[in-house]
């Protein structure tokens, strides 16, 4: 081979590689803001402690020597003076290090209207909340495709240069008010889940930035300007200043260390939260944004009885007086509507059916097994039998509904009395199962142990296919119910599929390393780093593995593997809840310390999301043990 | 004055290669990968235009046919290096982005190369191979190129 076709060769091999390579590397240069390592707590300190300054009128330049580093584009540093969930003031201080912006900041903010016509009270109670701009890149507004990844949601802001002569400073959108404002997230993927959404609203998005630069909707349009994702390292002040200002990550501190005490103080913090939500009619506030304070309207029974049934688990678990007259109230509008709804009737064998629904001639599977659920939970918490006959009724017409094969039919129309046998909705067997497994808990009665056996084996038999064990659907109430029936009778079948389960949920949790940028979202469950993961599924999910866990316990074979991923995934979900740490922005009128949003950068609270994540808070604190 | 075109089986195995590859290509385009963008329609659809030319073009034979399969060879071979280009944008700019392109996604895109380069770069890599060869240019009915 001559040296001149070797060469051709080596070529025709490298060359295309390396020149892929090379513009691999320009593409994500390009798009890439690197940041430098986060400001200690001393440093922090030290900017608030300016800042603190300049709400007394003194304008005091921090010294810190973390804070001398040089700030790309001058910053700026952004103060935001929150007070009661509400923005006091905010200042952009521009200047060529930290320390240089931070005092423009603070002289700003000593200047600034709004801060001296606080009173000092609520200067004292307002927390100053930091965000120092340190890297700026190009966003894509434009592609169909990449406009729905243009920003990390909760990570990114969203800013633009105006391209004229004495234009004002770019109007910016933090990190966290992308998301406070509603920004984020809103473009479902597919109409089959409207909840899961990506992309930015950048309509909205403009809008603001308009009102920002003091711009008409219609000037800004037509001005002239170049729009820049930025990152930011952000810190908030905690309340009265006790320790030094916490990081924050998509508007959230690290969270506290899973410990069984911390589980259950969570778990009790959430079943308070739905207590305050709880009208004098039994009616929970059912869903509500946080930062606004506003609730949304709707209501699920449910969910109204999927709640009643933590709130009476964590009674069950910790005895707390003031659960047991609120869940009575929950419970006893659950009794109501099944006395109201029409659906009581008599078998010709004397026994007594009953269904829960409200509204309608439609009864669903799901509201009556939930309602069992509840009600059984409240038996077992309380040693108090008063909700009994209308367990056992409303357990008959689970009974009922229940076909020979295990299989339930999962809609009965209530004034012809017959129940539609082709539809067939998301969770209600497994809840329907779930209930006939507690009714034999608190009665001893084998029917509905045999009855709940014949459900689980149905629910267990659907996944024997070709693909079975690497599918599922959302099976949770499924092992839940395999764990409630053990003192009745464990099956390896039952086992399998649970261990199974777990390990496919385990396949989309987050470990650390996973996501270099994202190390907040360790412990969630989701399928890609793109779209924000949802804290519900994290809890309903580790309910049924703290279950899965037991049941292998029962059997003599505790997993370990699952328990640390059950602990990852309450660690995470600690961080998520709201409390007195991270409640910066949200409304008083929301009275949120409890709840759990949709997800990182969705602040809407539902009552079944503070429920399942709450529920599996309380049962981890007893694993722990 | 060309030689008349010799009997070379590869022809047809190339011109059944052709068709069978268009088949399913359009099956595939009509039935399973669907596209709301027309331009991204346009896009997909050239690969049953070029592997048909491919075919008319090697079935034909003569200096036209020839000129058609490398044409209808070297579309798929771009487009092959456009969309593995493609892939790798996106890789690049959503690990700008977003810092971790994750485990599942790489592999998925590393795999989407492999399949795209199999499924539409394989058969015009062999097939221009081959009409770029002194016996493929014969089969087309044409004069072997001078030796450089």
């Amino acid at each position: 081979m001559t040296r001149r076709r070797a060469l051709a060769l080596a070529a025709v091999w490298i060359l295309p590689s390396a020149l892929l390579l090379a513009y691999v590397a320009v593409v994500y240069r390009t798009w890439r803001i690197e940041v430098p390592p986060r400001l200690g707590p001393e440093a922090r300190a030290a900017v608030v402690a300016s800042l603190r300054a300049a709400l007394d009128g003194q304008a005091v330049a921090p010294t810190h020597a973390e804070l001398r580093r040089r700030l790309p584009q001058d910053g700026p540093v952004v103060a935001t003076l929150w007070l009661d969930g509400v923005v006091a003031a905010r200042v952009e201080g521009y200047g060529p290090t930290i320390a240089a912006a931070t005092a423009a900041a603070g002289q700003l903010a000593s200047g600034h209207p709004q801060v001296k016509a606080l009173p000092a009270a609520s200067r004292a109670r307002a927390r100053w909340k930091v965000d120092v701009v340190v890297g700026r890149g190009p966003v894509e507004r434009d592609h169909a495709v990449l406009q729905l990844v243009a920003l990390h949601p909760g990570v990114d802001g969203l800013g633009a240069t105006i391209a004229e002569p004495g234009a004002p400073l770019p109007p910016l959108l933090l990190p966290d008010e992308m998301f406070l404002e509603g920004l984020l997230a809103k473009k479902p993927l597919t109409k089959l889940m409207p909840e899961i959404g990506m992309g930015v609203d950048f309509a909205r998005a403009d809008f603001l930035l308009a009102k920002r630069s003091q711009r008409t909707p219609a000037q800004w349009k037509t001005t002239r300007k170049r729009y820049f994702r930025f990152r930011t390292d952000a810190f908030v002040e905690t309340t009265g200043g006790v320790t030094p200002p916490l990081q924050l990550t998509r508007g959230l501190p690290p969270g506290p260390p899973v410990t069984a005490a911390g589980l259950r103080a969570a778990a009790l913090a959430g079943a308070r939260y739905l207590v305050e939500h709880l009208g004098p009619d039994g009616r929970y506030v059912y869903e509500q944004n946080l930062t606004t304070g506003r609730a949304i309207p709707g209501y699920s029974l449910p969910r109204h009885a999927g709640t009643t049934y933590f709130l009476a688990e964590v009674y069950r678990f910790t005895k707390a007086p003031w659960l047991r007259e609120p869940i009575e109230r929950a419970a006893t509008l659950m009794v109501s509507l099944s006395e109201k709804g029409g659906c009581k009737r008599t078998l010709p064998d004397g026994r007594q059916l009953a269904c829960v629904l409200e509204g309608g001639r439609k009864a669903d599977l799901g509201s009556t097994a939930l309602g069992v659920v509840a009600l059984a939970e409240y038996t077992r918490a309380t040693d108090d039998r008063r909700y009994l006959p209308e367990a056992t009724a409303l357990a008959e017409w689970i009974l009922w509904m229940q076909r020979p094969d295990g299989s339930f039919r999962h809609i009965y129309d209530v004034s012809t009395g017959v129940a539609d046998d082709k539809t067939m909705l998301l969770y209600f067997s497994g809840e329907a199962a779930l209930a006939l497994a507690r009714m034999y808990a608190i009665t001893g009665d084998v029917r509905y142990a045999q009855a709940a056996e014949r459900a689980l084996d149905w629910l267990v038999g659907w996944y024997d296919f070709f693909i079975g064990g690497f599918l599922y659907g959302e099976e949770h109430w499924t092992c839940i119910a395999a764990e409630a029936l053990v003192p009745y009778k464990q099956k390896a079948s039952y086992r399998d599929f649970c261990d199974g389960l777990a390990r496919f949920w385990g396949q989309s949790q987050a470990h650390p390393g996973d996501y270099p940028d994202q190390p907040d979202l360790v412990g969630s469950h989701n399928l890609t780093p793109f779209v924000m993961p949802h804290n519900t599924p994290a809890g309903s999910h580790t309910e049924a593995r703290i279950s899965t866990y037991l049941l292998g316990k029962a059997a003599g074979h505790p997993r370990g593997w699952l328990r640390d991923d059950i602990l990852e995934t309450l660690g995470y979900l600690m961080a998520q809840q709201i409390g007195p740490h991270n409640d910066y922005a949200v409304s008083p009128a929301a009275r949120g310390f409890g709840a759990l949003a949709t997800h990182p950068v969705d602040r809407t609270v539902r009552i079944d999301y503070v429920q399942h994540v709450c529920s599996a808070m309380i049962r981890g604190a007893a694993l722990i043990e | 004055m060309a030689p008349a075109p010799r009997r070379d089986p590869r022809r047809f195995i190339y011109v059944a290669l052709d068709v069978a590859f268009t088949i399913l290509y359009v099956v595939l385009l009509t039935t399973t990968l669907h596209n709301r963008h027309a331009g991204a329609r346009m896009v997909l659809y050239l690969l049953p235009l070029a592997s048909t030319a491919m075919a008319i073009g090697t079935g034909v034979g003569r200096r036209w046919g020839w000129w058609l399969t490398i044409a209808g060879g070297a579309t798929l071979l771009a487009w092959t290096v456009g969309f593995v280009i493609l892939l790798l944008t996106t890789a690049a700019y959503l690990s700008g982005v977003y810092g971790a392109f994750g485990k599942a996604a790489a592999s998925g895109a590393t795999l989407a190369v492999f399949l795209v380069i199999e499924a539409v770069a394989f058969l015009p890599a062999l097939q221009l191979k081959w009409a770029l060869t002194r016996a493929g240019r014969r089969a087309f009915g044409l004069a072997p190129k001078a030796a450089a």
